[in-house]
């Protein structure tokens, strides 16, 4: 009996022990310490408005530096717009120099068609002077040819007129003649060579147009 | 938001179209062209041509086109184009529309209201005829202004002192002089005389002319019978007018001009600017006269101009400016593109109207004259170092000159070429910005030619060659930072002057004094050495980290050298250094 009875004291005595204890904790649960409480609220608060206002503050930095960026996304395009333009008009001008020399070359050319060897009763041309003539000739063709093949790979062609009807969109009059037989404002002899760069008129041809009526 | 208004120049020969967007003057281009020719016609399909086809095909169809109608503007009169007979005002209105057209498909939107100019002499009549010529072309013309107005409004758009401007007005076609008063943006036309028949078209054929009298002498044979030779003669002149407004001489070169006799005919001739003057003396005589009497006609005198204003591209012709400079004693405004000015001063004009903030029309131009020294006249008297300007302040930038000069020894072998920045006719008074020797040249008399080019763009460079015209020999030479070498020389000047007003005496500065000082004395080694330490120092940049190092040690030995007055210890860094700077430059 004595061991129940000690059993029964012991687990009173731990039962009081548990209900003072939570008592206790309960106590001190039921009365915080407010002050602690307020200055920690405070406290938290202040860090989240701090927190919040760093947010922002990155928040503007990011979209502010999305601006620039956009903003120099746009200079930098309409500056690429201006360097192919001026590249082009670059590339214009050099060839419009280009077809000054071709202008000559072909002068040149054309007037060697022309040339006959003397051949009359008391005259003759030397063999060796024909052969030389005739080799520079040949020479010079060559040379044309690989002109013309460079105005090509560039897409520089020539604006075909002789014989054709005058149109003012590529060609411009600067002579007229009457020529009965052929048609009225057909292209008779072609001045001065035009040229289209890229389907574009990079110089207009110049011609001597029939002029009936 | 006020409805846009654009700005249209309806001339003789040309006209244009611009418009003010965010402040700033656009003349709108069609496709890639700003000038529209005044050129009117109907093309094989009846259908109506506007511009550079009209002008194409002028001399076929002469019935069908119709050019120069601004000259029967107010007369009540017709012209025909293919049958169909129309007032001057109809013909006008269709240009205007093509001009209506071409601002509508930049803007992307519609337009109906323009200012338009006309020449300061229209009549009532002249004038009410544009506006009903704008009224056809679905235009309201909210304002005509003339046009030495527009040409002084692209200068002067917000002037607020008064000002007396001469317009100076030189087109391919017609001449145009006015004298005008501006005010708070208001402008009034004093005065204005002027030749119908007189322009840039002329100076051409003077020069055609002079060809064709050189070829009937030199190989007796009139070119006017070969059309050929005659379209790439008028083209060869045209183009050495051009070249002659930048350099004192062109050399005309049509190889296989022509076949006489079987034999090949080449044209190669020099014309002189001189002799190009001379041919068009008259001319420019009978423009100087129109100014006088402008100015009579406004009871002025040359004295009481403040500023003129050039307008047309044949304004370009140096001896005009020479003529303008020595009757009123400064120089032309000529910044401003003198083809568009008049069309951009209508757009300004309209931006007014509309309350638009217009910014001041910014040009690139030069803040300084840069030039060479040259034997020359000051104050009367011989002097060795005359400085000859070459590329004026506030010229254009890129802009690209030459001036010719001459040895003044028999068998000169070499000349130094010098040049400086600055205004001042004694060209020791101006800033040395560059120096270089060019030497075997010919052993022949004095008077040998030799042409010096200076080349100047948009980033400050300047290339300056000097030729002998005789031989072609050629030597050249690259300052970078042109623009700007003044500025740091004139800061210093300006640190030292203010330090010695506050009575501080920098230290550094102390010994660059010093240093100066010690230029002055006979140590010619010292001045050479201090210009390689100049252009390594602009060179550090743009080099190479270790090109950097041996520059920076090679620059501190030849301080070291300076301060000791160490001439003999000079020469080797300075030589290294000066090897460094040419293979980096190269």
């Amino acid at each position: 009996m004595s061991a129940e009875t000690e059993k029964k004291q012991l687990l009173e005595q731990f039962q009081s022990y548990l209900e003072q204890s939570r008592v206790e904790t309960v106590i001190a649960n039921e009365q915080p310490d407010l002050n602690t409480l307020l200055t920690e609220m405070v406290e938290l608060k202040t860090e989240v408005k701090t927190e919040a206002r760093q947010f922002k503050n990155t928040l503007d930095l990011l979209s502010s530096a999305l601006e620039t960026v956009q903003q120099d996304n746009k200079t930098l395009s309409e500056k690429m717009l201006e360097a192919q333009q001026q590249q082009d008009e670059m590339k214009r001008a050099m060839l419009l120099e280009f077809i000054e020399i071709y202008d000559r070359l072909s002068a040149g050319a054309t007037l060697f068609q022309d040339y006959r060897p003397v051949k009359t009763l008391f005259k003759r041309s030397r063999n060796k002077d024909i052969k030389v003539i005739k080799q520079f000739q040949q020479g010079q063709n060559m040379s044309l040819k690989r002109f013309q093949q460079l105005l090509q790979s560039y897409q520089v062609r020539v604006i075909d007129c002789v014989g054709q009807s005058f149109d003012p969109k590529r060609m411009k009059v600067v002579e007229t003649a009457t020529v009965n037989k052929v048609e009225n404002a057909v292209v008779l002899e072609e001045l001065l060579t035009g040229f289209l760069y890229k389907d574009k008129v990079l110089r207009l041809a110049e011609v001597k147009v029939n002029k009936i009526y | 938001m006020n409805e846009i208004i654009i700005g249209i120049d309806l001339g003789t020969s040309n006209s244009e179209v611009s418009v003010v967007e965010d402040g700033r003057v656009t003349v709108i281009a069609d496709g890639d062209k700003k000038i529209l020719p005044s050129y009117v016609g109907i093309d094989d399909g009846g259908n109506l041509i506007i511009g550079d086809e009209a002008r194409n095909q002028y001399l076929l169809y002469p019935e069908r086109t119709v050019k120069s109608i601004k000259r029967l503007m107010g007369q009540n009169t017709q012209v025909q184009l293919a049958d169909q007979s129309y007032s001057p005002q109809e013909i006008s209105a269709m240009i205007l529309k093509r001009l209506k057209t071409i601002a509508e498909s930049y803007l992307g939107q519609t337009v109906s209201k323009a200012v338009i100019t006309v020449p300061a002499y229209f009549s009532d009549a002249q004038r009410q005829a544009t506006r009903q010529a704008g009224e056809i072309a679905g235009l309201n013309v909210v304002r005509m202004i003339n046009e030495p107005t527009a040409a002084a409004l692209t200068y002067d758009a917000n002037q607020a002192e008064q000002k007396k401007l001469l317009v100076y007005d030189l087109g391919g076609g017609t001449f145009d002089v006015s004298v005008v008063n501006i005010e708070q943006g208001v402008v009034e036309v004093l005065s204005s005389h002027g030749n119908n028949h007189l322009g840039g078209d002329d100076f051409d054929q003077k020069i055609i002319q002079y060809l064709i009298d050189y070829i009937q002498t030199t190989y007796a044979v009139d070119v006017r019978l070969y059309s050929k030779a005659m379209a790439r003669i008028s083209k060869a002149a045209e183009q050495a007018k051009f070249v002659l407004s930048d350099q004192p001489y062109a050399q005309i070169d049509e190889e296989y001009l022509l076949e006489h006799n079987g034999v090949a005919i080449h044209l190669s001739v020099e014309l002189s600017r001189m002799q190009y003057e001379e041919m068009i003396e008259d001319s420019i005589n009978l423009t100087m006269d129109a100014v006088h009497i402008a100015l009579k006609g406004a009871k002025f005198i040359a004295s009481d101009i403040d500023e003129i204003v050039l307008v047309g591209g044949s304004t370009r012709t140096p001896c005009i400016r020479e003529r303008l400079l020595n009757e009123f004693g400064f120089e032309p405004h000529d910044e401003v593109d003198a083809d568009l000015c008049v069309a951009m001063g209508a757009a300004i004009q309209a931006a007014m109207i509309n309350d638009q903030q217009v910014d001041k029309v910014l040009v690139d131009v030069t803040p300084y004259t840069y030039g060479t020294s040259a034997i020359g006249l000051l104050n009367g008297e011989s002097y060795p170092f005359k400085y000859e300007a070459i590329i004026h302040k506030n010229s254009v930038l890129p802009s690209r000159k030459t001036d010719a000069f001459v040895t003044n020894q028999d068998g000169q072998e070499f000349v130094d070429i010098t040049i400086y920045q600055g205004e001042d006719l004694d060209a020791l008074n101006n800033v040395k910005i560059a120096e270089f020797r060019v030497e075997g040249l010919l052993d022949v008399k004095a008077g040998n030619t030799i042409l010096v080019t200076l080349e100047l763009d948009l980033n400050g460079i300047l290339h300056v060659s000097a030729q002998e015209k005789a031989t072609g020999l050629i030597k050249s030479i690259t300052v970078n930072n042109a623009l700007s070498q003044a500025e740091s020389s004139s800061v210093k000047a300006a640190t030292q002057r203010i330090s010695a007003l506050f009575g501080k005496l920098d230290s550094s500065l102390y010994e660059q004094d010093k240093l100066n000082n010690e230029q002055q004395s006979l140590h010619p080694e010292i001045e050479n050495a201090q210009q390689v330490i100049t252009r390594a120092e602009n060179l550090l940049d743009s080099v190479s980290a270790e090109d950097k190092e041996d520059m920076v040690t090679l620059i501190e030995a030849i301080q070291h050298c300076i301060d000791d007055e160490d001439i003999v210890g000079l020469n080797k860094p300075v030589t290294e250094l000066n090897d460094i700077i040419y293979y980096v430059e190269s």
